[in-house]
């Protein structure tokens, strides 16, 4: 394509005219690296990874009904966590007589909780309660380590006032337990 | 090189290197789909979910650092669906050529007062402009009202909820309960994808 021969100019026999030895061949060089360069600059445009979703249905909003649902739970099913301001998990076991226990986001904590829960009931409800200022990365994360546990029932609830005084009174006992 | 013609040059032939770097091309032009200028910077959660982000019949509410929210429409239709609802609801008249000037807005945060003088600011300067964010008060819950018009505008448009990790569940509960409200409790969160472990 790029190599046009001037009319077979090369090969007279007689080589009496030199000038036409010269042949017409382009130099492709810049040519290329023109087209390498958009090629990079499409290719950094592109938005080629789509981001992901993650599905997550919440329960109706309906106070009565939801009240009824709590009520059939059994106890000894439900799993309670409180998601804390600092990246920390507050958890209890039950529903009534709390005893608080203090976790976080890694594979040693609140997964190796799932799964001994998981092995003491068969099916583990896990309510989960975020305080106002923790971080949207946290409902994510513990949606995350539900979905890894192959936990099939949980839901996101408001946080009760009495959850509130839980978390306020274990920060006391962990403060006084540092001072010491 | 055959030793025997020193008089050929040494310069290779670019020429099959030059094709294959213009099919390239071509292909990444017409494949190419900007990055959409984006109004907010946003940084995901990531999460194990490997579902893709659908492109058509998406409501996406963004949710940054600080709280504010802002609202986009994928379709253009519905974009026009719904603000002729808004229109009707908040008694804002908007001319022919405002409504099309929205078609064209991709994403918006301010209180639907604001969004006339908005529209009309050059492009410029819509870049310059803090947005607010969308009001979601208990007293004047506008996104409500959004999304209830993009709902009826297109009642099979999927809802998206796109939040920064270092949101606050307070500003983003306020969105959930008023999803809630609307009984529409089936939605997605965008995330960036993690490895399982």
């Amino acid at each position: 394509m790029a190599e046009i021969e001037g009319g077979g100019g090369g090969k007279q026999k007689t080589g009496k005219v030199r000038s036409k030895k010269v042949s017409t061949k382009v130099d492709m060089t810049p040519m290329v690296d023109l087209a390498f360069l958009l090629i990079t600059f499409f290719m950094l445009t592109t938005t080629l990874s789509k981001p992901q979703v993650m599905k997550i249905t919440m329960p109706y909003k309906d106070k009565d009904k939801k009240n009824q649902d709590m009520q059939d739970l059994k106890a000894s099913r439900v799993l309670n966590l409180i998601l804390g301001e600092e990246d920390e998990i507050y958890y209890y076991h039950g529903l009534d007589q709390p005893q608080m226990e203090v976790t976080d986001y890694s594979a040693d904590g609140i997964r190796k909780i799932f799964n001994e829960k998981k092995k003491t009931v068969d099916t583990v409800v896990v309510i989960i309660k975020a305080m106002d200022k923790s971080k949207f990365k946290n409902i994510v994360d513990i949606l995350d380590e539900v979905h890894i546990t192959n936990i099939r029932t949980y839901s996101i609830v408001d946080i009760t006032p009495e959850d509130l005084a839980l978390v306020a009174k274990e920060k006391e006992v962990s403060s006084a337990s540092t001072e010491k | 090189m055959s030793k025997g013609s020193s008089r050929k040059s040494v310069s290779l032939d670019m020429t099959a290197m030059c094709d294959m770097g213009f099919l390239l091309l071509t292909f990444f032009i017409l494949t190419a789909k900007m990055k959409s200028p984006e109004t907010v910077a946003i940084d995901t959660p990531s999460s194990i979910s490997t579902e893709k982000l659908p492109e058509v019949q998406v409501l996406k509410i963004t949710l940054d650092k600080s709280g504010r929210i802002f609202y986009s429409i994928s379709d253009q239709a519905t974009r026009l669906l719904t603000l002729d609802y808004m229109k009707e609801k908040y008694k804002v008249a908007f001319s022919d050529a405002e409504k099309a000037r929205f078609i064209k807005l991709e994403m918006f945060g301010m209180p639907i007062a604001q969004l006339r003088p908005f529209m009309a600011l050059s492009e410029d300067m819509k870049k310059k402009f803090q947005q607010p964010g969308i009001p979601v008060d208990s007293t004047n819950n506008e996104l409500k009202m959004w999304i209830d018009a993009t709902k009826r505008a297109d009642p099979k448009c999927r809802i998206i909820v796109k939040g920064d990790r270092d949101a606050y569940y307070e500003s983003y509960n306020k969105i959930v309960s008023t999803l809630q409200e609307l009984n529409l409790n089936n939605f997605s969160l965008v995330t960036t994808l993690e490895v399982k472990p």
